[in-house]
């Protein structure tokens, strides 16, 4: 089970564009990270079919958004960044509507229980209007909508805005459950615990993916003032990447860390180097 | 299928459960409601007044239903905006757009919505209607025509305001769009005044497709182009919902061109009216058979006046003689027989070879182009007064219509507020043949006479020439006797025919109270059932006008019946110049209901002799006789007293639907309970449920 982003491009107007490409394998919880206009949003409103793709393809387990859109959104479980705030609809209402277009025949009670989501409370939600659910219940709600239909891959934009520590503990427990055999990317600025929960991060910048970084592998990293030519670094141990370099081992790092003194930027742990580097970039002391 | 409907079903709920929609219903409830009762008593008075061919469905259901079509329309916008534009405001259409559904089944389900939505404000009219429904016998095909066109129509505009949903993603500019479209359908309703320059036009106008159906003109040209046009909206959707740009140009095309098509046939509808109102009469068919050319041409008819004539007396005449030459000439296009009519709106119809009745031979070359003005608005059906024209024309060469002069009578040949030129131009146009003569010069009364006309004698009679008219009655003549109060007395007259004059000038205070310009105006709003009173709308009145009173009640041989009487409260006024009229018992004067016209019939061997005794002149004099409904009742008394054989007239076939009786329980639910109790009840559900969203 996989998602696929194949050559993907979308333009904005004339000047802007963007280009992606990129897979998600099953079981793997990616984070997707940018700052602010980066184009975290439009890359999944891309993916959930909300957007049409100039050019490039899409699809899930074979099934391409595309040539088969419904196929591929009924594999599909999507948390928007708004959640609807239809002052006409209640909770229940709004959950059988989804059940109705995503074709479930099973009662909503059934589906709460049988995939774990009790733990969200969204029993208490049911009699209110849409509109009279906190930024925080709307989340919880939007998670459900998303985990339904029990998608092979999900799609989460901001999700852990407005959720307390509490639940946002909870969102990471039910993800991780939910996630065995379902792909996940979320986009959130939530660095650490995007750092904790997901195995991959996808570092994105002005509509472009500009690294790739892959957790599991890397424990330490250094970020180079200059281009690195001719590196003679493992090549196994590091993420290609102009500027940043990842490593396993620690003795390679250090070892790149002698040889390199005067155009490392930043090195150390990777959550560190990471949540520095954010901090450079937010205060344009640095780009990517 | 089942996914669209649960889908339509959730649709629905949210739509109930909206204020707005509960808001709209009580408005729509509450003006139809109101209408529907200002609609009930006005049949109920003209019914009242005896009015023949009134019928249920022209007074009161085809105007309720085009009411409720128009309010339709108005409110489909404000309902279909709490679809699709509604959902994209609130975010929701964004989320629904991940899930796997089309946006086609999305707007499928909205349709079905949409439709059960509009059966609740069908089941409101039907609702409002109950109350006449349950009183009154129903000219059923026609009703079911009338709810077929209302349903078609309400349909496809639904169908394309939920089209042009699909165009725009904002609240305002769907509402922009879908009133423009309306305002759009109205500029070519406006253009449909030029049919010729704006043929394309036609094609796309619903309410011209709508026109028919809403008369009772079952077509199945009319069906199929709403049911073309429907499905072509439903397409269009289809296609803009999978962006195929190259197909919504097909489908407009492919629409156009199947419209087009069904334009090319004949028109051929079933007409679905009780009395058959809409189509060509047997004995008119069987009568224009007879003449070999037909041309008919109309002066100064507006778009809605060229429909009902088109669809009153041209169509079926078409119908039936396809290759008559049909014209429309603009009102500043005025032929020499419409100047000189009084009206300038009307139809002159022009036709060749009528063969003269008794003969049997066709008339000669000089007269066998007749030509007949039907002034409009028609005050009876077209094709009826056609006939009678017809049959007037085919006896005119041995009957004239005489007007007694020499003892200072009101003229034909004289304009003035006596006398009776305006007359003559409207007998003349129906083919009359007018001559006035003078008993002390002619001696006796031609024996061609159809019709001798005594418009109030001033001056006496010399004896031979009141022995003239005692022997033309007396062979069996026919006699209109037109009196004044400043009539002399024909004493000898009087007694022959039973009826005399009362004195003075009969004031009418309830006249007076309705807004006539002197009391002394006598109104009439009450006709008995008489062939002179038939065809009478609204009032008839008469100035200055005497008492008619039977002299020696039983002893005459005529069979007399009364036509018109005054108000019950009014008098015989013997100072009818003073400004502060008031009833004078002590000088003699009268009050009560007086007679002021009469109608006289005997048998006179194998033929009937008629006299019309009239209290009055002036209301067919120059002055009164385009007021209200005196033309009509004239000519009314000319056609009766000139004998046009009853074998050539149609039998007037009464709509079945012409009586309603309210019952005191239907009376109250129209009175008040529809109108004002089931709105508010909407309207407070509405406020209710506002108010309770909005906490």
């Amino acid at each position: 089970m996989s998602l696929t982003v194949t050559d993907l491009k979308f333009h904005y107007n004339t000047s802007q564009h963007c280009h992606y490409h990129f897979r998600l394998t099953k079981g793997q919880r990616v984070g997707l990270i940018g700052r602010n206009g980066a184009g975290k949003s439009t890359l999944l409103k891309l993916i959930a079919g909300e957007l049409s793709a100039k050019s490039g393809e899409v699809s899930i387990n074979g099934s391409a958004l595309t040539r088969q859109p419904q196929q591929y959104l009924s594999k599909l479980g999507y948390v928007p960044d708004q959640f609807p705030d239809d002052k006409g609809y209640r909770v229940t209402d709004f959950l059988t509507l989804v059940l109705a277009c995503k074709n479930i025949s099973r009662s909503l009670d059934d589906l709460l229980a049988d995939q774990g989501l009790t733990q969200l409370n969204i029993g208490e939600l049911l009699p209110l209007s849409l509109q009279q659910l906190s930024l925080g219940q709307k989340q919880r709600l939007s998670l459900v909508q998303a985990l339904l239909s029990q998608p092979e891959c999900l799609i989460m934009d901001e999700p852990l805005n407005g959720l307390d520590p509490t639940q946002q503990q909870q969102f990471w427990q039910i993800l991780k459950q939910q996630t065995n055999n379902t792909c996940a990317l979320i986009a959130s600025h939530h660095l650490v615990d995007l750092a904790e929960h997901c195995q991959r991060l996808l570092f994105i910048d002005d509509h472009r993916l500009v690294l790739d970084l892959n957790l599991d592998s890397i424990k330490y990293m250094a970020v180079n003032t200059s281009i690195i030519n001719n590196t003679k670094i493992n090549e196994t141990d590091a993420l290609l990447h102009d500027k940043v370099i990842g490593f396993q081992q620690e003795q390679n790092f250090n070892q790149y860390l002698l040889q390199n003194d005067s155009n490392i930027l930043l090195s150390g742990k990777t959550l560190t180097v990471l949540t520095e580097l954010f901090r450079y970039q937010a205060s344009g002391e640095w780009q990517w | 299928m089942a996914m669209v409907i649960s889908i339509a079903r959730l649709q629905l709920k949210q739509l109930l459960k909206s204020p707005r929609w509960l808001i709209l219903l009580s408005i729509y409830c509450f003006v139809i409601a109101i209408f529907s009762n200002q609609f009930s008593f006005q049949f109920i008075t003209l019914q009242a007044s005896n009015t023949s061919q009134l019928s249920l469905s022209g007074i009161l259901f085809s105007p309720l239903d085009n009411l409720a079509v128009f309010l339709l329309l108005l409110m489909l916008p404000l309902i279909v905006l709490q679809l699709r534009p509604s959902r994209i405001a609130s975010g929701l259409q964004r989320l629904l757009s991940s899930y796997p559904v089309s946006s086609f089944k999305l707007w499928l389900a909205d349709w079905y919505a949409m439709l059960v939505l509009l059966l609740f404000f069908y089941a409101a009219l039907v609702f409002i209607q109950l109350p006449i429904l349950i009183s009154a016998t129903i000219d059923l095909p026609l009703f079911l025509t009338h709810w077929l066109a209302l349903v078609l129509m309400s349909l496809s505009f639904m169908t394309l305001f939920l089209l042009l949903q699909q165009l725009t993603n904002s609240l305002l500019s769907s509402l922009v769009i879908h009133y423009s479209v309306l305002f759009l359908f109205w500029i070519i309703q406006l253009l449909q005044q030029w049919p010729d320059y704006f043929y394309v036009v036609q094609v796309i106008n619903l309410f011209d497709w709508f026109d028919r159906l809403s008369l009772g003109l079952l077509s199945a040209q009319d069906i199929l182009a709403f049911v073309i046009i429907n499905l072509s909206f439903i397409v269009l959707c289809y296609c803009f919902s999978q962006q195929k740009t190259r197909f919504i140009l097909l489908t407009c095309g492919l629409t156009l061109l199947l419209l087009f098509t069904l334009r090319l046939f004949p028109l051929n509808y079933v007409d679905t009216t009780s009395n058959q109102r809409y189509s060509l009469h047997p004995v008119l068919a069987e009568q224009l058979a007879q003449t070999e050319t037909i041309k008919i041409t109309s002066y100064g008819l507006d778009e809605a006046a060229r429909r009902e004539v088109n669809l009153r007396l041209l169509q079926p005449v078409l119908s039936r003689f396809a290759e008559t030459k049909i014209t429309h000439e603009p009102l500043n296009r005025q032929s020499e027989q419409q100047r000189n009519s009084q009206s300038n709106r009307g139809v002159l119809f022009t036709i060749g070879n009528i063969p003269n009745d008794k003969s049997g031979q066709r008339l000669n070359t000089a007269v066998n182009q007749q030509t007949i003005w039907l002034d409009y608005p028609f005050v009876e059906h077209p094709q009826r007064y056609l006939l009678r024209s017809l049959a007037v024309l085919q006896h005119r060469n041995d009957n004239w219509v005489l007007f007694v002069e020499g003892q200072d009578e009101a003229s034909i040949s004289q304009q003035g507020q006596r006398h009776l030129s305006t007359l003559n131009q409207a007998l003349q146009s129906r083919g009359f043949q007018l001559s006035q003569l003078s008993l002390k010069q002619a001696g006796s009364i031609p024996d061609n006479t159809a019709l001798l006309v005594i418009a109030s004698s001033r001056q006496d009679w010399l004896n031979s020439a009141s022995q003239s008219l005692m022997t033309y009655l007396q062979t069996g003549g026919n006699l209109l006797w037109l009196r004044d109060p400043e009539d002399i007395s024909f004493e000898q007259l009087e007694s022959y025919l039973g009826i005399t004059k009362l004195d003075g000038v009969i004031v009418d205070p309830a006249g007076y109270q309705q807004g006539t310009p002197h009391p002394a105006i006598v109104l009439h709003d009450t006709f008995t059932d008489h062939p002179i009173n038939q065809s009478l709308k609204t009032l008839v009145a008469f100035p200055w006008s005497s008492a008619l009173v039977p002299l020696t009640k039983g002893t005459t041989k005529w069979h007399q019946q009364t036509l018109l009487t005054s108000h019950p409260n009014s008098w015989t006024e013997f100072q009818p110049e003073q400004e502060n009229m008031a009833f004078n018992e002590q000088q003699g004067e009268l009050q009560g209901e007086f007679q002021t016209l009469i109608a006289l019939q005997r048998n006179q061997g194998v033929r009937q002799q008629k006299v019309v005794i009239a209290g009055d002149s002036h209301f067919l004099s120059d002055m009164a006789i385009n007021n209200y409904d005196n033309k009509q009742l004239a000519l009314n008394i000319f056609y009766w007293l000139t004998q046009t054989p009853d074998e050539l007239m149609p039998t007037l076939v009464e709509p079945v639907d012409r009586y309603l009786k309210l019952t005191p329980l239907a009376h109250h639910l129209i009175s008040w309970f529809i109108p004002f109790v089931l709105p508010l009840l909407l309207l407070l559900s509405g406020v209710i449920l506002w108010r309770k969203q909005k906490r």
